[in-house]
C-alpha cells in the first residue's frame, strides 16, 4: 500500500486518516496539523522521510508561480528541504491545472458568466485561477494587499499582481510566513474588518483560500458563489449559514473530503512513481483525466 | 557613523519618496501611524508620521509610537535612503523593530514597493 502524509501548519482540527483506492492502488492518506509550529512540522517531515511515498506540505507554499516566473517562499522551501529522500510537494504543481479547469467548468455549468464580478481574496498563490477568470471576461478584484498586507488597495489587473510579486520577491524568502498568512489557531479566528466587507458585497463570486475567505467574511454573503478548496463540514456550514448560493471546490471530493492541493499533488506523485524533477504538467493532466478528478459543486 | 543630520536627511528622503509615489500614497491612506526612529550610537530620536497617505518627519519622540525602529546611524540612513534592504540587518539583529507584526509587515512592504 502506498502511503501519503500531508504535514500542515494548520490546526489539528482538520486531521484525518483514510484509506482510498485510486488507479487500482490502495493508498493510506493522512493529514497532520502542527498548529503553526514550523519546528514541529520540520521534525515530522524528517521523521517521515524515506518511510512514506510522498509528503504534502499544507498551510504554506513553497513556490508561487506568477506571470510565468517562480517565486520561492523561504519558510516553505526550508521545510521541503528537510526531506532528503521522500518527495515533498505543496500543491503548486497542480493549482495551475485543476483550478483553471474548475473555472472552465463553472462557465460550462453556467454558474458564472462573463462580466460577473469576482473577488479573489488572494491571487499570488492562485495566479492560474486569476488568469482563468480574466480570460473569461470577469471583472476581478484581487485582495492580496487588503487581506495579506492590510492596505485597503484592491488590485484589478494581472500585471499589478506580477509587479507586486517581483517587488516583494526578496521578502517572500525572509518574512516569517505566519506574518503573511494565518497558520495554526489563527486560521480559526474570524476577524472580519467592516471596511473590507464592501468587497464581499460587491462580488458575485468569492474565490481563493478558504481560511482567508472565512477570516474576513462578513456575516452575510447571500446569493454568492464560492470557489475554494480544503472544505470541511464546518466550512461548508458556515458558507451555507451566511447565505452562499453554491460552493465549488477546486479539488475533487474523495471519500467525503475536499483536501488541499498539496494532498492531491502528493497522491499523484505517489502514483506516478517518478522523481518529482521528471514529472511534467502533462503527467499531472493525464493522470487527473484518468482519475476523472474534477472540482465538486455543492448547491445550497 | 552618520551624523544626526544625515539620519534626518535619510528620513526626509524616505518621506519624499513616499509622497512622490502616487500608488503608494493611496495604498497607505488609512495607515495612520507614528514610527519612532532611534539611532542607538547617536542617542537621537526622530519620528516618522503617516497620516492620510502623507508621510512626514518630526523632531523628537511621540509618547505612544506604533513602531519603534532601533539601529546604528549608518544602518538607518542606508535603509531609509533605499541603499540597504532592511531584511539583512533585521535578520542579523542589528536592526530592531518593535510593534505589531501587522505594522512591521506593512512598513517592510512600503519599503519594498519603493526600492525593490
Amino acid at each position: 500500500m502506498k502511503k501519503v502524509v500531508s504535514v500542515s501548519l494548520g490546526s489539528t482540527s482538520g486531521d484525518f486518516v483514510r484509506e482510498i483506492e485510486l488507479a487500482g492502488q490502495r493508498i493510506s492518506l493522512s493529514r497532520e496539523g502542527t498548529e503553526g509550529d514550523i519546528g514541529a512540522a520540520r521534525a515530522r517531515i524528517v521523521e517521515l522521510d524515506g518511510k512514506v511515498d510522498a509528503i504534502g506540505l499544507g498551510g504554506i507554499d513553497v513556490y508561487l508561480y506568477v506571470g510565468g516566473e517562480q517565486f520561492v517562499i523561504g519558510d516553505g522551501k526550508r521545510l521541503a528541504d528537510a526531506a532528503l529522500i521522500t518527495p515533498v510537494v505543496d500543491g503548486s504543481g497542480l493549482k495551475n491545472t485543476l483550478e483553471r479547469v474548475v473555472v472552465d467548468d463553472l462557465f460550462r455549468l453556467e454558474r458564472i458568466k462573463a462580466g460577473d464580478k469576482v473577488l479573489m481574496v488572494s491571487a499570488l498563490d492562485r495566479f492560474g485561477m486569476a488568469e482563468a477568470f480574466v480570460d473569461h471576461g470577469n471583472e476581478c478584484v484581487f485582495g492580496d494587499l487588503i487581506f495579506n498586507i492590510g492596505f485597503d488597495f484592491p488590485l484589478s489587473t494581472l500585471k499589478e499582481i506580477e509587479d507586486i510579486a517581483r517587488k516583494y520577491r526578496s521578502r517572500l524568502l525572509t518574512v516569517p510566513f505566519h506574518m503573511l498568512y494565518p497558520t495554526g489557531a489563527a486560521q480559526e479566528v474570524c476577524s472580519a474588518n467592516p471596511t473590507y466587507a464592501k468587497y464581499y458585497h460587491d462580488a458575485d463570486v468569492i474565490a481563493g483560500d478558504a481560511h482567508l475567505i472565512l477570516k474576513h467574511m462578513p456575516e452575510r454573503v447571500d446569493g454568492k458563489g464560492i470557489v475554494t478548496n480544503t472544505t470541511r463540514q464546518n466550512t461548508m456550514s458556515r458558507f451555507a449559514e451566511a447565505g452562499a448560493a453554491w460552493v465549488m471546490t477546486t479539488t475533487p471530493n474523495i471519500d467525503g473530503l475536499s483536501s488541499g492541493t498539496n494532498v492531491m499533488e502528493a497522491v499523484l506523485v505517489a502514483l506516478l512513481e517518478k522523481p518529482t524533477s521528471e514529472i511534467t504538467a502533462d503527467d499531472y493532466s493525464t493522470l487527473i483525466e484518468q482519475l476523472s478528478w474534477r472540482g465538486s459543486l455543492t448547491v445550497f | 557613523m552618520a551624523t544626526s543630520q544625515e539620519v534626518v536627511d535619510s528620513l526626509e528622503s524616505f518621506a519624499l519618496s513616499c509622497k512622490e509615489n502616487d500608488r503608494l500614497t493611496v495604498m497607505i491612506k488609512d495607515w495612520n501611524r507614528v514610527l519612532r526612529v532611534e539611532a542607538t550610537d547617536l542617542g537621537t530620536v526622530n519620528s516618522l508620521v503617516t497620516s492620510g497617505g502623507d508621510v512626514s518627519v518630526k523632531d523628537g519622540a511621540f509618547e505612544t509610537p506604533d513602531l519603534v525602529i532601533q539601529s546604528d546611524s549608518d544602518t538607518l540612513t542606508q535603509v531609509f535612503y533605499g541603499e540597504l534592504s532592511p531584511n539583512e540587518p533585521y535578520n542579523d539583529g542589528s536592526l530592531r523593530i518593535k510593534g505589531s507584526e501587522e505594522d512591521i509587515v506593512r512598513l517592510d512592504f512600503v519599503i519594498a514597493m519603493l526600492w525593490e
